[in-house]
């Protein structure tokens, strides 16, 4: 996730050139997250919720699959197909169709013709949808999407309409009741499909898209088929969109129309701008970053979720437009600067980010608060009021305590930063960790414990690279004109 | 002085265009403001319109600091401006086009004599016979004529004119020519962006080159007529 | 049995038309505002619903007093939408269309949830206005009298009314002209943005009377928004977007093909609408009315 932007130029390099592989520090990268994340549930199983934890990596896995398909066409194709379910719908009938209707239908062969069915929808609506301009593209997507969806609806004889087709028969190893085996067998698919999509997005195809994106009638100029191109990456979008709908069936032995219906296309369109459009991993953040949001929210207050969504979404597009793994890679450095001033700016910019995740954790804390204990304002209905512990205080004295102490903490940790202070790196390291522990201890849900997590890994991140450490012990000279300059 | 521009910068987005351009121009004075394509005189026009705001400087007209002011509302102080590309609306008739250009001098000036589309006509024969026709399916000439009569209807003090001249036959230049001349006998005060300094210089009273975002000459015509190494340099005469 | 047929065919000849007259309404603030704002609004459909929902409000707070609210529903709409144009889209005009689309669109999600919390998701209904609850005998079929009486004048009349306003007007002469140089008119003396705010006053106002003249005809329900969004969309699309023309046009097609549909095949009859706007996209990419060159935006 914290892939800098570096390597994955390097990378796209490497793989450009052609050479092995396994030189590949992204593959490697996969390879030891695989192995991580196959073993956890062995890790997690004596927990009490060992259940919950490995349902809802199997549908975290799902859903980034789906959202780097997709984002495969908004961020490197510049195309928002607002009515990418259609796809997953496609995937989760196909094979749920073939594997109820034909009893002698190969359980793995019904999964291979998921993708190759949403590729061949795809590619038939893409003929049409991508023929003019975006907007046309928008509204096309749209609309064709709803049809799949009133198909899967209204065709009681074929699909069941809304009853949906229940009981569809899979293989016995997926009925293991502790999931895990079923949550194996859709981590490896989806490892390995996201990776074929990095390796896609790395291709020429891929570099050709983004100059296509960047800017369509240069591309035409310079020769490139530009209809052509679109199309294609329509075509396997919807392929893998169409594998995460069967695997998303097969999780729920189930389909129902729902599963094409438009929500679905929001969600996906928000883990991608969640996590951040112009990077190749975001779209997997903002998958999980959402499903965490959805498990918060929708539980406990179903009727604000697409408000909740709408908000963040106004929130994004003003405030954050790169998304978060956008903005946790966002440099601007000038490659005329020496290393002081690079270092400098980029203290700079990383004290200003910090303010920005400060805000974002003490927000979600009081949004959360207000949410599940809404009248507590000034103390705590829910736990006996004791001066030491801070879970039995109201809202507005724990905000203002989070407010004002942490805000002081930070901006002397963060003003040693800037002077490169060796000692004051550890210190905020360790104050974002903390925040994190404190988060945890106040129970806050979920995504905000996300969102405090990723502050501690890009603290991590930028404070502990090479150049950096060695700006920290080294002792850097301040400059102070280029460190003001960049704050600006 | 009606319109006064001192010392402005304008960029658009990253790049610089202007340094510091400074100008003015007299009540009933014809002032030309030349240069090679890509100077700047277009991003002068802009500056004092409102179009694209300077980042310094300012655009002082008849004693009123106008500075990025927006664009409707120069124009309704009387600041009439003629584009580079003509850009009339060709979806819409002739007369239509000038109806749109129609509104109430400012301040009543004008001397009570009030533009008119059959005084458009009066100047611009031509355009009497095409009323009914789209813009869009004029000539070139006859599209120039329509958006200076579609400015002209606006009833303004001081016109600002983009390269009439850009693109037409010698023959609709020498008519147009004719038709500026008599604007400025009738007591209109014109800021003329030209390249073809020919033509410019034949309207006008006074001239500025412009090189690089700079103002390179500034004096009249006659002293741009003797000097000949400025001519040379700046103007390819 | 010829007697049968031709029947049948006037009373779907008709039906096809109140379908037309109503995503008319709806369809032609949305084209309006493309047209001149360049802005696809996805939220169009929210403001149609909201005109349902607000029709549902007065009614009940004035006991069934119906033909006001065909007015003031849609004003208040105009409130909402005004303060979406000012607030959300204003700083936006200049930015990518993408992040427009993706604005309107959080905009229906917000303003899809607002409706739940504010009615609730149960399906309401607005009783027929007083005197045209009944049917009418036309050509020996019977038809209901509000589609006739209402429905159908409403259409004609929005039809009539917005080529008068930007053919005939001052106002619409200029908003034609801005619809092709947004600056240009702003050089020759109009506040362009406050122009904008009008037209997509208007727009919403339209949207709005679609959901306020409609309501007694069916459920309103959360989603209603959704649901018209998308016929408005292929109506567009059909029409060729940014066309008022077109749209009618798109409307008229949309409506009947809808109704033959019906006998047809009754639980897809969309999908012919599909494959009709399939064949438009394939032979008339721009729609049957709209214009070669994609506007200036
Ligand atoms: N919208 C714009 N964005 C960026 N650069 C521009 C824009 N318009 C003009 N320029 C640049 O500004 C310079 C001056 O342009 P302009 O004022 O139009 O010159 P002139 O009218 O003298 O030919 C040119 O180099 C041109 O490329
Ligand atoms: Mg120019």
């Amino acid at each position: 996730m914290a892939t800098s932007q570096d390597s994955l130029q390097d990378t796209a390099g490497a793989v450009g050139k052609g050479q092995s592989a396994f030189r590949d520090p992204v593959l490697w990268g996969f390879l030891v997250a695989l192995v991580l994340f196959f073993w956890t549930p062995e890790l997690i199983i004596y927990m009490e919720w060992a259940d919950f934890w490995i349902i809802f990596l199997t549908e975290a896995f799902i859903w980034s699959l789906f959202a780097v398909a997709f984002n495969l066409l908004m961020g490197y194709g510049g195309l928002i197909s607002f009515g990418q379910a259609a796809y997953l719908g496609i995937g989760g009938y196909t094979a749920g169709l073939l594997l109820k209707y034909l009893v002698w239908m190969n359980f793995y062969v019904a999964l291979v013709a998921a993708p190759i069915g949403g590729a061949l929808a795809a590619l038939v609506i893409g003929y049409f949808c991508i023929r003019r301009t975006h907007i046309y593209f928008a509204i096309l997507t749209l609309a064709f999407g709803h049809i799949v969806y009133l198909i899967a609806f209204k065709w009681y004889d074929f699909t069941g309409g809304d009853n949906g087709l229940i009981g569809i028969p899979v293989p016995e190893w997926i009925k293991d009741p502790t999931f895990v085996s079923y949550y194996k067998f859709v981590l490896v698919i989806c490892m390995v499909s996201i990776y074929l999509l990095w390796r896609i997005v790395n291709s020429p195809f891929g570099k050709t898209l983004t100059a296509i994106r960047e800017n369509e009638v240069r591309a035409d100029f310079v020769g490139i088929n530009v209809q052509r191109h679109k199309l294609y990456a329509f075509m396997i979008a919807g392929a893998f969109s169409a594998l995460a709908g069967a695997l998303i069936m097969i999780n729920e032995r189930s389909v129902y129309p729902d599963l094409a219906h438009w929500t679905q296309s929001t969600q996906v369109l928000l883990m991608s701008l969640l996590g951040g459009v112009y990077t190749f991993f975001g779209p997997v953040v903002g998958a999980f970053l959402l499903l965490t949001m959805d498990a918060d929210i929708t539980q406990n207050y179903p009727e604000i979720w697409q408000l909740f969504l709408g908000g963040t979404l106004v929130l994004i597009l003003f405030a954050l437009p790169g998304g978060i793994v956008g903005f946790i890679q966002e440099r601007d450095e000038n490659a005329a600067d020496d290393m002081a001033t690079r270092m400098a700016k980029l203290m700079a910019q990383f004290s200003r980010k910090s303010w920005y995740f400060f805000g974002g954790a003490v927000s979600f804390t009081v949004f959360f608060s207000i949410l599940q204990t809404p009248d507590s304002w000034w103390i705590s209905e829910d736990w006996d009021f004791e001066l030491l512990s801070l879970i039995t205080w109201g809202i507005l004295p724990r905000t203002i305590l989070q407010l004002v102490v942490g805000a002081a903490i930070l901006w002397w940790l963060l003003r040693g930063i800037q002077s490169f202070q060796a000692m004051h790196r550890w210190l905020l390291l360790a104050f974002t960790v903390l925040s994190l522990a404190l988060h945890i201890y106040l129970e806050t849900p979920l995504s905000g414990l996300l969102l405090v997590f990723l502050w501690a890994v890009y603290s991590f991140y930028c404070l502990f690279e090479p150049d950096t450490r060695q700006a920290f012990s080294g002792g850097i000279e301040v400059v102070k004109d280029a460190a003001q300059e960049a704050a600006e | 002085m009606i319109l006064e521009v001192n010392d402005i910068y304008t960029s658009y987005g990253l790049s610089q265009i202007l340094f510091g351009i400074s100008i003015n121009v007299d009540e009933g004075e014809c002032v030309a403001l030349l240069g090679r394509n890509g100077v700047g005189k277009t991003t002068t026009l802009r500056s004092i319109m409102g179009l694209t705001a300077p980042t310094k400087g300012s655009v002082v007209y008849k004693g009123n600091d106008i500075t990025g002011r927006a664009s409707f509302r120069v124009a309704k102080m009387g600041v009439g401006f003629v584009p580079e590309e003509r850009r009339i609306f060709s979806d819409l008739s002739v007369r239509e086009n000038l109806e749109t250009g129609r509104k109430p001098a400012a301040n009543g000036a004008n001397g009570g004599k009030e533009w008119t589309i059959d005084r458009v006509h009066e100047i611009f024969p031509i355009l009497e016979g095409l009323s009914d026709r789209k813009g869009g399916y004029l000539s070139g000439g006859e599209q120039q004529m329509l958006t200076v009569g579609r400015t002209l209807m606006g009833n303004p003090d001081l016109l600002l004119l983009d390269e009439p001249s850009e693109g037409l036959a010698p023959l609709v230049v020498r008519d147009l020519s004719n038709q500026i001349a008599r604007l400025k006998e009738e007591g209109m005060t014109i800021l003329l962006c030209e390249q073809n300094a020919k033509f410019a210089t034949g309207l006008s009273d006074r001239a500025y080159i412009l090189e690089k975002g700079q103002v390179r000459f500034g004096g009249t015509i006659d002293e741009l007529q003797e000097n000949e190494e400025i001519r040379d340099q700046y103007l390819g005469l | 049995m010829v007697d049968f047929f031709t029947n049948v065919f006037f009373v779907q000849l008709v039906n096809g038309l109140f379908i037309a007259a109503g995503i008319y309404l709806v369809a032609s603030g949305l084209s309006l505002v493309f047209g001149v704002l360049g802005i696809l609004n996805f939220a169009h459909g929210s403001f149609y619903m909201y005109g349902a929902f607000f029709v549902f409000t007065y009614v009940g707070f004035t006991a069934g007093d119906f033909w006001p609210a065909l007015f003031i529903a849609p004003m208040v709409v105009v409130i909402l939408g005004v303060v979406m144009e000012v607030v959300f889209l204003r700083p936006i005009y200049k930015a990518d269309p993408l992040y427009q689309l993706l604005l309107t669109y959080a905009m229906v999600l917000i303003f899809g949830d607002l409706v739940k919390i504010l009615y609730g998701a149960e399906n309401l209904s607005v009783a027929r206005p007083e005197g045209f609850e009944g049917t009418v005998t036309i050509a020996g079929s019977l038809f209901p009298s509000y589609q006739i009486f209402v429905l159908l004048p409403a259409g004609f009349l929005t039809v009539l009314g917005l080529y008068l306003f930007l053919n005939r007007t001052n106002v619409g002469r200029t908003v034609r002209a801005a619809t092709q140089d947004r600056e240009m008119i702003g050089a020759l003396g109009v506040n362009v943005r406050l122009l904008y705010t009008g037209v997509f006053a208007i727009g919403a106002f339209l949207g709005g009377l679609g959901g306020a003249v409609l309501a007694p005809m069916g459920a309103l329900y959360p989603g209603m928004d959704f649901d018209v969004i998308i016929e408005v969309f292929l109506v567009v699309v059909l029409g060729g977007l940014g066309s008022m023309a077109g749209t009618a046009l798109g409307a008229l097609i949309y409506g009947e093909l809808k109704s033959f549909g019906i006998l047809w095949v009754p639980e897809l009859e969309s999908v012919f609408i599909y494959v009709l706007m399939a064949v438009v996209l394939v032979a008339r990419p721009q729609g049957l009315l709209g214009k070669k060159v994609e506007g200036g935006h």
